[in-house]
């Protein structure tokens, strides 16, 4: 038995799939699965069912949210490698100069959105010819951090069961809402910079951001920025539930590799055995999915100080708050057509109307996956 | 008679063992020879310590 690894850039990697699996190729036998694109590979018949290969232990190894996000239709089209989780980071310097308390550790503690931007508000000011923003997303614009917003006033689903249409679900209510809290940080409270993604954390390591929502992947970056931090837990609607973002990188069998048998059982080990999954985080620090690694990380005291305690934070969101992006066979088209909407939101589009055009869009593009 | 059958009885074990040993080389063989190509991205790449584990488990 032996492994070849090809490694691709990220966006080349995606185009190697349509393109190899596109014409229906053996030569990828397994490929990484980013979350919300299980089921649009499933849809195009990408990847192999990997139920009756993987056994009940192993799948017991995973938490259940990852695992839901693996499986469509009862078939287990891919099993996690590892997952995400967003905290909030604030600038120490800028609170202590305005005189403010930071926000608390403590999960129970959290503070609501409405505090967050209450806090913002004072903390978006200019110094020395240069405007200090009270709060930013990481990725802005992006439904993988948008989306918690909308599930914490109550949103449930973006998308009907079958997946073919999203009007009365992409832009309900609880969206709605959600979006005119987007359209305010930059339109009406003025407490977020109209930036892209890609500049989002050079703002916060460069002191013009006081609160950034963002992931723990960023904390190099703070660190090599030699900038004082803190860390904190995500925020919620005051009497809403508290919801984090979560999902990150499945592995798959591909549905034309020749040995599938041999390619599931390797797919098992290294996603669900428990040596394996230690030993990826202990080489990736990316955080787990295997319960029992999550349980040794959150019962290790080598976490409890700064700032390696961010993973003890990451784990608790995984297990106790992390809810998935949707499963929909369109997700790709849904995703562009969402993040075009977030934009002109920011631009200062009406919450409703954009909402409206885009699940037209949508449900227009979704025609394609009706069975 | 007695000879004889201890003898048929040796030359059957041997042959068995033989077809035993053979067919399990055969499966390891097998096993030893499929080749599997993971496609990922370079962030997966560092990891992939991981997949030699598999590949060592394998072997033994």
């Amino acid at each position: 038995m032996k492994v070849n690894v090809e490694s691709l850039p990220f966006d080349k990697m995606f185009e190697a799939i349509e393109v190899r699996l596109g014409a229906k190729e053996d030569s990828i036998d397994i490929l990484l699965v980013d979350a919300p694109m299980v089921a649009n590979y499933t849809a195009k018949g990408y990847l192999a069912d990997l139920y009756s290969y993987v056994g009940e232990k192993s799948k017991g190894n995973i938490t259940e949210t990852s695992l839901g996000a693996g499986t469509i239709d009862g078939k287990l089209m891919a099993l996690p490698l590892n997952s995400s989780t967003v905290n909030l980071y604030y600038n120490k310097e800028i609170f202590k100069e305005k005189g403010i308390e930071v926000p608390p550790e403590n999960v129970d503690e959290r503070w609501t959105w409405e505090k967050v931007v209450d806090v913002a508000k004072k903390l978006t000011y200019e110094k020395d010819g240069r405007q200090i923003y009270g709060l930013c997303f990481e990725q802005i614009g992006r439904p993988y951090q948008l989306l918690p917003l909308a599930q914490s006033l109550g949103a449930e689903e973006f998308v009907n069961k079958d997946g073919s249409k999203t009007e009365g679900y992409t832009n309900s209510e609880e969206m709605v809402k959600a979006c005119q809290f987007y359209y305010d940080t930059f339109n009406t409270w003025n407490i977020s910079p109209r930036i892209s993604a890609d500049d989002a954390v050079s703002y916060f390591t460069g002191g013009q951001v006081a609160m950034f929502i963002g992931g723990p992947w960023q904390i190099p970056s703070m660190t090599e920025a030699g900038m004082d931090f803190g860390i904190a837990p995500h925020p919620y609607f005051e009497g809403g539930e508290v919801v984090t973002p979560t999902g990150s990188w499945y592995v798959g069998v591909s549905n034309y590799s020749k040995n599938k048998e041999e390619a599931a059982k390797f797919v098992e080990f290294i996603t669900t055995n428990d040596d394996a999954c230690q030993m990826n985080y202990d080489i990736g620090k990316n955080l787990p999915c295997n319960i029992h690694v999550l349980e040794a990380i959150d019962n290790d005291s080598a976490y409890e100080s700064f700032p390696d305690n961010s993973m003890k934070l990451a784990v608790y969101e995984s297990i106790n708050t992390a809810k998935a992006r949707p499963q929909m066979a369109g997700y790709a088209e849904w995703q562009s057509v969402m993040e075009k909407t977030y934009s002109d939101i920011m631009n200062g589009s009406n919450p409703k109307e954009a909402l409206d055009l885009a699940v037209a869009e949508i449900d227009k593009q979704l025609e394609k996956y009706k069975k | 008679m007695k000879k004889l059958l201890s003898i048929l009885l040796c030359i059957c074990l041997t042959a068995g063992l033989t077809a035993c040993r053979k067919n399990n080389e055969d499966i390891q063989e097998a096993g030893n020879s499929v080749e599997l190509n993971f496609l990922v991205m370079p962030d997966i790449e560092k990891v992939s310590d991981v997949f030699k584990e598999y590949e060592k488990k394998i072997q033994l």
